[in-house]
């Protein structure tokens, strides 16, 4: 299933990872920063939103290892932010979707504001399609249900495919394998 | 008889190559994508679903609107139903004044189109930005959209360098990732700083009160989060019943509108959450009719309401492809837009662009919601000249 979701994903733009542990994910993750540039300045913070593959860890030691990490969500820190990372919920390997419960605003800013998302997921979340999701998700508890496929794209302009409107340009979609019980 | 300047605007755009050629590349392209797009997929099977359960729902509406304004109201939503498109200004403009909103960023919106909702707006002082590029493009331009999901298909590059230029005062070229960019930056600060989000609805689901946005560039998620109010106007043609039958019609639409398996984002919105600080949405759900129940209670147009408005119509028609979406003169352009003219706006609207229909029956065999557009086109040919 991984592999038919990744094979939709990347059709649509988006980069797909799996690593077997949170830490490999993590080392990939502080590594991936570096290389973008991130740092603490205007337009070059990374903000993480916290969730279940933070639990446990050192978030000020994290803090410490890349300038411009922030782990404090904010409007105007995602707005300055090049990089916003957070959990999703699900992905479905018949469009090469993520669906998520995005009832709490900071998981919009930190997907829609930066130029970069990087989203995490367990492997064991992968479905076939919307009906499926649709039988675990439910908007009586989850006031905004959000799909997201590949990066933020128009062709407005004479049909030409651009990348990067108004969401973001790249979508970095990361599985761990030993997320499980704790996504 | 038709009126001259109808017959001009045809031959301008006949002889318009630009959009001609655009057109023609987009619709050969169209056909072997959008195939390719439901490879897989029970076209007719799925076809069927979508048109019976719009169908219920368009002999049912009153239930719908009673289930969704309910469903709505309980989950902290505010509803106002009425069929009056001033009723609906009215509605807006208080709603701004009560939250003394100066500033509108809106996503993409054809309900708001057919109603000029944004000369309303502006007229009262307001400052509004639409933010769907094609949108904008069109806004910039001084001009109406020329296809419901391809606003500004009939421009070019030139023409959007030269209207940039302007709106960000910088002599801009007319590499289109470049004039991309202008927009993000430009429509960011927009974003950013807008008081009131207005958005339109691709679905509005009655079992749950939730509306569903469709969209490929993020804007509608930035109108429907950053704002501190959020204004949905949807037209009743969009109701579905049951939160299931999202499904179907998630599956169909993007792909007979731009031939996706999925849009970049879909956003399912079920009541208000919270704004960035802290405090509640102030949500409201304006359930517009402008003559939709009377379509759908006649019974040769009550199909209408099956449409889930891709656009797919369009992009299958020999005539829209030599003449493009301007000369129906209106705001809905195309087979389809001949018939919500004749009833949203007036009947004798459609006089003259009703007799662009050569009854091919391309829009027919790739409908998604099964409509007989050519049938209904002969049925205002019809009514105009019992008239």
């Amino acid at each position: 299933m991984f592999d038919q979701f990744k094979t939709r994903a990347e059709a649509v733009g988006a980069e797909v990872y799996r690593f077997k542990t949170r830490n490999d994910a993590l080392e990939f993750i502080l590594q991936f920063l570096q290389k973008e540039g991130v740092s603490d300045a205007k337009d070059a913070y990374a903000i993480w939103q916290d969730g279940p593959f933070l639990a446990g860890m050192d978030k000020s030691e994290l803090a410490s290892k890349v300038s411009g990490l922030k782990f404090e969500v904010t409007r105007q820190l995602t707005a300055d932010a090049k990089v916003g990372i957070s959990e999703v919920g699900y992905a479905l390997t018949d469009t090469g979707s993520l669906v998520s419960d995005q009832t709490d605003v900071n998981s919009r800013l930190v997907s829609t504001l930066p130029a970069i998302h990087v989203a995490l997921i367990g492997s064991d979340r992968i479905l076939n399609n919307k009906m499926e999701v649709f039988a675990k998700i439910n908007p009586s508890n989850s006031k905004y249900i959000a799909f997201i496929t590949g990066p933020s794209r128009t062709a407005d302009i004479e049909r030409v495919l651009t990348i990067g409107v108004h969401g973001p340009k790249r979508l970095v979609v990361i599985f761990v394998d030993d997320l499980g019980g704790a996504n | 008889m038709s009126k001259p300047n109808f017959k001009d605007s045809i031959s301008t755009a006949v002889n318009n190559a630009t959009l001609t050629g655009a057109l023609g590349r987009f619709s050969e392209a169209y056909k072997v994508n959008r195939a390719k797009a439901y490879d897989g997929i029970d076209f007719e099977a799925l076809r069927a679903t979508i048109a019976e359960r719009k169908s219920y729902c368009a002999s049912n509406l009153e239930l719908m609107a009673d289930m969704f304004q309910k469903n709505a109201e309980a989950l902290g939503a505010k509803v106002y139903r009425t069929n009056d498109p001033a009723k609906v200004k009215e509605y807006i403009l208080k709603v701004a004044k009560d939250n003394n909103v100066k500033t509108v960023v809106k996503s993409k919106s054809m309900a708001s189109e057919e109603i000029h909702l944004n000369d309303t707006l502006e007229k009262a002082g307001l400052k509004v930005d639409e933010t769907d590029l094609g949108e904008w493009i069109i806004q910039l331009a001084g001009q109406k959209p020329s296809h419901m999901v391809m606003p500004a298909i009939h421009m070019t590059k030139e023409e959007v360098s030269v209207l940039f230029s302007k709106a960000v005062d910088e002599r801009l070229t007319t590499d289109i990732p470049r004039l991309v960019e202008v927009a993000r930056k430009e429509l960011r600060t927009k974003f950013l700083a807008a008081d009131m989000g207005i958005s339109g609805g691709n679905l509005a689901v009655a079992e749950t009160g939730s509306i569903v946005l469709v969209t490929n560039e993020g804007n509608a998620r930035m109108v429907t989060t950053l704002p501190r109010v959020h204004v949905a106007l949807v037209g009743i043609e969009k109701f579905v019943e049951k939160f299931a039958d999202i499904a179907p019609i998630l599956d169909a639409l993007p792909r007979s509108a731009t031939a996706q398996l999925l849009t970049s984002y879909v956003s399912i919105i079920s009541g208000p959450t919270q704004n960035t600080d802290g405090s509640m949405k102030d949500l409201h759900i304006v359930l517009m009719d402008n003559r939709r129940t009377e379509m759908a209670k006649d019974p040769k147009f009550k199909q209408a309401m099956q449409c889930i408005r891709c656009g797919s119509c369009l992009n299958v028609c020999p005539i829209f492809r030599l003449v493009g979406g301007h000369v129906f003169g209106s705001i809905y352009t195309g087979g389809i837009g001949t018939i919500l003219t004749a009833w949203f706006d007036k009947l004798q609207e459609s006089e003259d662009i009703q007799g662009l229909c050569i009854q091919c029956g391309n829009c027919v065999e790739i409908c998604p919601g099964k409509l007989n557009i050519p049938e209904m086109i002969l049925e205002i040919r019809r009514r105009l000249v019992v008239e």
